[in-house]
C-alpha cells in the first residue's frame, strides 16, 4: 500500500516540481557568470551601485582598458597557453592509450605491477615536484622551454589518463583483435585501427578533462620556468587593480572567453561522445 | 619481481646522480655557468651573423643588453621604468635595458624562481630577501659605493652586495579633516589617550574611525600599528633591539611587545576598525578610505604622492603621527637596494646602469625618488619640489627621532627569511582576536626555527 | 594471442619515470637535507624535518583547515552531484542544456573564478551590496575577513566549481546503465527507491569511486583558490597544506623542510586512496 502511494504521488506531480528545481538550482550555478558577463560592461562606479542590472547603455571602456594595458599581451599568453594545452593533451592522450592497451591486453604479473606503477601518480600531491623539477631542468639546461614544459604536464596527466583507459580497455571485447590478427594485422594497426575508434568516448572524456586541467593550471607554468599562460597572466595583471572590479571581470572574461566558447561547441561532442561511449556497462 | 627490482634501482641511481650534485656545487653556481655558456653560445652567433651581415651599422651589433627586475603599482608605473630605461639607453648608447616585470605577489619567490631556472634578471630591485645568501649579487665596486650615506650600506659576512637605491618613509595615519570637524573634534591627537578620544567622538558621531586592511596582502595588516606604533615602543624601550631579540637576551614575549599589541587589540575591541577591515586588499582598503568609508587610515608615505598628484590639499586631508601610548617620538625608514645578480654577464655595464639611476644622473634620480615619494641616500642629498601633502608626511617628523625598522634592518642584524610573513600573519590572527602573548610565544618558536635552518 | 610489443608501453613509462617518479624520489632525498633552495651547501639532516613536523603548530593547524575542507567539499559534491544527475537524468528534453550549465563553472580557470567570487564576497562586493538594496544591511557580514566565515567561503566557492564535474561523472555512470533492467523493475513492482537502490547504485560502483577519489585528491592538495581569495588569512585560517608547502619552500627557504611535508602529504593521500579502494572493491562485490 505504502509503495503504491509513492508511486503514485511521484510520477505525475514530480515532473513539474522537478523541473522548476533543476532550473532554480541552474540558475544558481550560473549566477556567478552572470554577473560576470554583464559587469564586464560597467563602469566600477555601476557595477557598487546596481550589481545585477544589465549594462544599459554598456561601456567598453574596461576591455579597451585590458587592450591597451603595456604589460599584458593577451594574444601571447592566449598562445602559450594553446601551445600547453593541445600538446600536452595530444600526447598524454596517444601515450596513455598506448600504454594502458599494453597492461590491459598483457595481464601478467609485471603489467600488474606496472598499472599500479602507474596509478602512483593519482596519489601525488603535485606540490612534491616542483622543486626537484626545476633542479632537474636547470641541470639538463632546459628551464624556461615550453616543450619542456608540456612534457611536465603531460607527466602529470598520464596517470589520470591510463587509469580512465585501463578501465574503458579491459572492458572491450578481445572478438575484434583476434579477428584482426587472424587478417594479418599488426598491433600497432589493430590498436589504431581497432582499439582508438572503440575508445574514442574515452578519449573524448579525458581529452577533455586533462585539457582542462593543463588551461587552468596555475602554479605549474608559474613555478617552472615563468611561462606567462593566460592565467598566470591575468593574476599578475589583476593585483593592481584589484578593488577596480571593472578591470577585474574583463580580465577574467579574457581568461574564460576562449575555453567557454570551445566548451560550447565541443560540447556537443562530448554529449556524443558519452552517450555512444555507453556501452561499457 | 627482478625486473622490477632493476627498475627500482635504476631509478633510484638516476635520482642520486641529478641530485647528488648538489650536496657539494652550489645550483647558483650551476646556473651561472650554464648562463656562462648561453651567453657564450650567444654571443659566438652574433659574431658570426656580424661577420654574415659586414654591411650592417657595426654598433648596433655590439650593443649590450642588461635585464632589469622591476615591479609596477601605482606609482612606479609603466611609464615611470620606460623614462629611466629611454634617459639611459640615449645616455650610453651600446647598452640596452630589458625591463623584466616581477609577478606574482611575492617578489622573493619571483627571484628564486627566475634564479633556479636560470634566468635571474641582471639587475634587481628589492633584493634584500636573497642577498643574506652567499653568491647571488655581485660585489659592488668600492667607487660606487662611495657615492652613498654610510648608514645606507648594507654589509653581509664583511661583503657589500647592494647598491643603496633610496630610503623610505614609513606611515602615518592620514584622516579626512570633513568627518573630524562633522564629529566635533578640532585638533590632532598628541597622546595615546587623546587618540582614543577621537575614536570614540568619531564613533559616536556615527563615523567609522579607523580603516584596515588585510585579506590576500598580509602586509598591510601589520603595516598600521605595527610599523608606525609598536616599532617605537619597542625601540623606545630597547634600543639595540635586534641584536638582542637575535642573540637571545630578549623574548618576543617582552612585556613592553604584549603591552603595546595589547593597546592594538583594544583599537579592534572597541569597534574602531572598518568592519571589512580583514577582507580588504591593500589597494581595496586605500579606495575606500579615499571615498570617505572611514576617517582615519594608517597609511604609507607613498600615497602621499597619490593626494598630491589628485589635487587633493591638506585642505582635505589631514596627517598626523600616531602617539605611541609609552611617549616614544620616534620614526623610522625603510632602505631600499638594488643588487646586480653574480651571473650577470656583464656587470660592468650593469653597474653602470646602476649607477645612472641612483644618483648619477641627479635628475633621472630625482625623478625615480619623486615617484614614490622616497629619499635620496647619496652623501649629496637630492631633494625635489613636494606636494602639499607630501610636504606635511615630512614635517610631522620634525622633532621625532629616526630609529630601525625591526623588520627591515638589512645585514647582519636582519630578521631571518620568511619571519616577518610570519609575523605579518600572526598580527593577523591577532586581529581577528587571538590572545597576544600566545601569538608572540610562536614568534620566538619560528625565530629560533628559522635561525637554525639558516645556519 | 598474441603478446602485445613492449613498444606501447615505452613512451609512457619513459615520461611518467622521468618527470614523476624520479623527481618525487628527489624530493624523498631532500626532505633528508636542509637545503634553502639557493645556497652552495646543505647538510644531510636525517629525519629531524619530519621530527619538526611535530611540533609544528602552523602546519597542525594547515592539515586541520585542509581535512574540513575536504571533508565538506566531498561530502557535498558527491551526495548533491549524484542527486542532481539522478534526477538531471529524469529531466528529458532539458538534461543536455542543464548539464552544460552545472559544468560550466569548472572549464573556468580557479583564477578566474577565485576573482569572480572575490568581487561577490568582497565586504564591498556585489553580495552585501545586494543584501543592503534589499534592506537587509543589519546582516552584512565579512565573508573573507571573518576567521569562520573564510574557510566556509571557500568550500562554497569550491563546491560551486566542482560540483557539475562530478554530477557529469554520475550521469556518465547512470547513463550507462541498461534501460531494460529498469523495465524488468517496474514490471516487478519495484519503486523508485528500489530501482536506485538495487540497480542504479550497485552498477555505478566504478563511477562513485572515481568521484570520490578525485574530490579527494583535488581537496587535499587545494591551493589556487586559497591563495587568490584570502592568502591562507586572515592569520592561518585558510592555509592548506599545499599552502604551508610553497610558503615553507619559497616564503621561509627551507626546501628540505617543505619536501618533507609534501612527503608526509603524499603518505597521507596514498594510505586514502588505498583504504578506500579496498572498500570499493569490497562494495563492488
Amino acid at each position: 500500500m505504502n509503495e503504491k502511494k509513492k508511486r503514485s504521488r511521484k510520477i505525475p506531480a514530480g515532473g513539474i516540481v522537478l523541473k522548476g528545481i533543476m532550473l532554480l538550482l541552474a540558475a544558481v550555478v550560473a549566477l556567478p557568470l552572470y554577473i560576470t558577463i554583464v559587469n564586464v560592461f560597467k563602469t566600477t562606479k555601476q557595477i557598487s551601485r546596481s550589481p545585477m542590472s544589465l549594462p544599459i547603455p554598456p561601456t567598453f571602456s574596461n576591455i579597451t582598458g585590458v587592450l591597451q594595458d603595456p604589460n599584458v599581451n593577451i594574444w601571447q599568453m592566449y598562445m602559450n597557453s594553446l601551445v600547453i594545452t593541445v600538446f600536452g593533451a595530444s600526447i598524454c592522450i596517444l601515450v596513455s592509450a598506448m600504454a594502458a592497451y599494453y597492461l590491459t591486453r598483457e595481464r601478467t604479473r609485471l603489467s600488474g605491477i606496472l598499472y599500479i606503477y602507474f596509478l602512483f601518480g593519482l596519489m601525488v600531491p603535485y606540490v612534491i615536484v616542483y622543486v626537484p623539477l626545476v633542479t632537474m631542468f636547470n641541470k639538463l639546461g632546459v628551464s624556461g622551454s615550453l616543450p619542456w614544459l608540456v612534457m611536465v604536464f603531460v607527466s602529470g596527466s598520464i596517470s589520470f589518463s591510463t587509469f580512465m583507459y585501463y578501465g574503458f580497455m579491459g572492458g572491450i571485447s578481445r572478438d575484434l583483435e583476434e579477428a584482426a590478427i587472424i587478417d594479418g594485422a599488426g598491433s600497432f594497426t589493430i590498436f589504431w585501427k581497432i582499439i582508438m575508434p572503440l575508445v574514442r568516448p574515452c578519449t573524448t572524456t579525458i581529452a577533455i578533462f586533462i585539457g582542462l586541467s593543463m588551461w587552468n593550471d596555475f602554479l605549474t607554468p608559474l613555478l617552472i620556468g615563468q611561462v606567462k599562460t593566460i592565467t598566470v597572466g591575468i593574476y599578475t595583471a589583476i593585483g593592481p587593480y584589484a578593488s577596480d572590479w571593472g578591470s577585474v571581470f574583463a580580465y577574467v572574461m579574457f581568461a574564460t572567453l576562449p575555453i567557454a566558447v570551445a566548451y560550447i561547441f565541443a560540447q556537443k561532442q562530448f554529449i556524443a561522445g558519452l552517450t555512444a561511449g555507453a556501452i561499457k556497462g | 619481481m627482478k625486473k622490477k627490482l632493476i627498475s627500482v634501482l635504476l631509478t633510484a641511481a638516476m635520482a642520486a646522480s641529478i641530485f647528488s650534485g648538489c650536496g657539494s656545487q652550489a645550483p647558483a653556481a650551476d646556473a651561472a655557468s650554464e648562463a656562462k655558456s648561453e651567453a657564450a653560445a650567444a654571443s659566438e652567433a652574433k659574431a658570426e651573423s656580424a661577420a654574415d651581415a659586414k654591411e650592417a651599422e657595426a654598433p648596433a651589433g655590439d650593443a649590450v643588453t642588461i635585464t632589469w627586475a622591476v615591479f609596477e603599482t601605482d606609482n612606479y608605473t609603466a611609464e615611470v621604468w620606460q623614462h629611466i630605461i629611454d634617459a639611459f639607453e640615449a645616455d650610453n648608447p651600446g647598452i640596452k635595458i630589458e625591463k623584466v616585470l616581477m609577478t606574482g605577489d611575492s617578489r622573493p619567490q619571483f627571484l628564486k624562481t627566475m634564479l633556479a631556472a636560470g634566468k635571474m634578471p641582471d639587475v634587481n630591485v628589492d633584493p634584500v630577501d636573497l642577498a643574506s645568501t652567499e653568491g647571488i649579487y655581485a660585489e659592488v665596486p668600492e667607487e660606487l659605493l662611495e657615492r652613498y650615506e654610510d648608514t645606507a650600506i648594507a654589509t653581509y659576512n664583511g661583503k657589500h652586495t647592494l647598491v643603496p637605491a633610496y630610503k623610505a618613509l614609513r606611515n602615518q595615519c592620514y584622516y579626512h579633516k570633513d568627518q573630524f570637524a562633522e564629529a566635533g573634534i578640532t585638533e590632532e591627537p598628541k597622546t595615546w589617550d587623546e587618540f582614543i578620544e577621537v575614536c570614540e567622538k568619531l564613533k559616536a558621531a556615527g563615523k567609522t574611525p579607523l580603516m584596515g586592511a588585510g585579506a590576500s596582502d598580509i602586509w598591510a595588516t601589520s603595516f598600521g600599528y605595527w610599523t608606525g606604533v609598536a616599532n617605537a615602543d619597542i625601540m623606545k624601550a630597547y634600543p639595540n633591539f635586534n641584536e638582542d631579540i637575535l642573540s637571545g637576551k630578549l623574548k618576543w614575549t617582552d612585556p613592553v611587545i604584549v603591552d603595546s599589541l595589547n593597546k592594538w587589540q583594544d583599537l579592534i575591541n572597541a569597534g574602531y576598525y572598518h568592519k571589512g577591515s580583514m577582507s580588504f586588499s591593500y589597494t581595496q582598503a586605500s579606495k575606500e578610505f579615499r571615498d570617505g568609508s572611514a576617517a582615519m587610515f594608517m597609511d604609507g608615505a607613498w600615497s602621499s604622492i597619490g593626494y598630491d598628484k589628485d589635487g587633493i590639499t591638506t585642505d582635505d586631508i589631514g596627517i598626523f603621527v600616531v602617539p605611541a601610548s609609552s611617549g616614544a617620538r620616534s620614526y623610522c625608514t625603510m632602505p631600499q637596494y638594488w643588487g646586480v645578480a653574480e651571473t650577470c654577464e656583464h656587470k660592468e655595464e650593469a653597474f653602470k646602469f646602476c649607477e645612472y639611476v641612483l644618483g648619477g644622473n641627479p635628475e633621472i634620480y630625482k625623478y625615480y625618488l619623486k615617484a614614490d615619494a622616497t629619499y635620496s641616500v647619496t652623501k649629496e642629498p637630492i631633494t625635489y619640489d613636494m606636494g602639499s601633502v607630501q610636504m606635511e608626511f615630512v614635517d610631522n617628523y620634525n622633532d621625532y627621532e629616526l630609529v630601525p625598522e625591526i623588520m627591515k634592518v638589512v645585514g647582519d642584524t636582519a630578521m631571518p627569511t620568511g619571519f616577518e610573513d610570519f609575523t605579518c600573519k600572526s598580527l593577523q590572527n591577532i586581529f581577528t582576536g587571538a590572545d597576544v602573548t600566545t601569538e608572540l610565544e610562536t614568534w620566538d618558536a619560528e625565530m629560533q626555527r628559522l635561525l637554525t635552518s639558516a645556519e | 594471442m598474441r603478446k602485445t610489443s613492449k613498444l606501447f608501453l615505452l613512451p609512457a613509462l619513459l615520461i611518467y619515470t622521468f618527470l614523476m617518479i624520479v623527481p618525487i624520489l628527489g624530493a624523498f632525498y631532500l626532505s633528508l637535507t636542509d637545503w634553502n633552495g639557493i645556497a652552495a651547501a646543505f647538510r644531510f639532516v636525517g629525519i629531524r624535518n619530519y621530527l619538526t613536523m611535530l611540533s609544528d603548530a602552523r602546519l597542525h593547524n594547515a592539515i586541520s583547515v585542509t581535512l574540513k575542507i575536504t571533508l565538506t567539499v566531498s561530502v557535498t559534491v558527491n551526495v548533491l552531484g549524484l542527486f542532481i544527475a539522478c534526477l538531471l537524468n529524469r529531466v528529458g528534453k532539458m538534461t543536455n542544456a542543464l548539464r552544460s550549465i552545472f559544468f560550466l563553472p569548472y572549464v573556468i580557470s580557479t583564477v578566474a573564478i577565485s576573482f569572480i567570487w572575490l568581487s561577490i564576497l568582497s565586504y564591498t562586493g556585489v553580495f552585501n551590496t545586494i543584501l543592503e538594496m534589499l534592506g537587509f544591511g543589519n546582516v552584512i557580514a565579512d565573508y573573507i575577513g571573518n576567521t569562520k566565515n573564510a574557510i566556509r567561503s571557500i568550500c562554497i566557492i569550491e563546491i560551486w566549481r566542482i560540483l557539475g564535474f562530478h554530477m557529469v561523472i554520475y550521469l556518465a555512470s547512470i547513463q550507462t546503465v541498461p534501460e531494460d533492467l529498469y523495465e524488468a523493475c517496474t514490471m516487478d513492482g519495484g519503486t523508485t527507491w528500489q530501482k536506485f537502490r538495487y540497480i542504479t547504485l550497485p552498477l555505478i560502483v566504478p563511477g562513485i569511486t572515481i568521484s570520490v577519489i578525485m574530490s579527494i585528491m583535488t581537496e587535499m592538495k587545494q591551493y589556487d583558490i586559497v591563495k587568490v581569495i584570502t592568502n591562507g588569512g586572515p592569520g592561518y585560517s585558510t592555509e592548506t597544506i599545499t599552502y604551508n608547502i610553497v610558503t615553507q619552500a619559497f616564503g621561509n627557504n627551507m626546501l628540505g623542510y617543505s619536501s618533507a611535508i609534501a612527503v608526509f602529504l603524499f603518505l597521507v593521500i596514498a594510505a586514502i586512496t588505498i583504504v578506500q579502494l579496498r572498500l570499493t572493491k569490497r562494495l563492488e562485490v
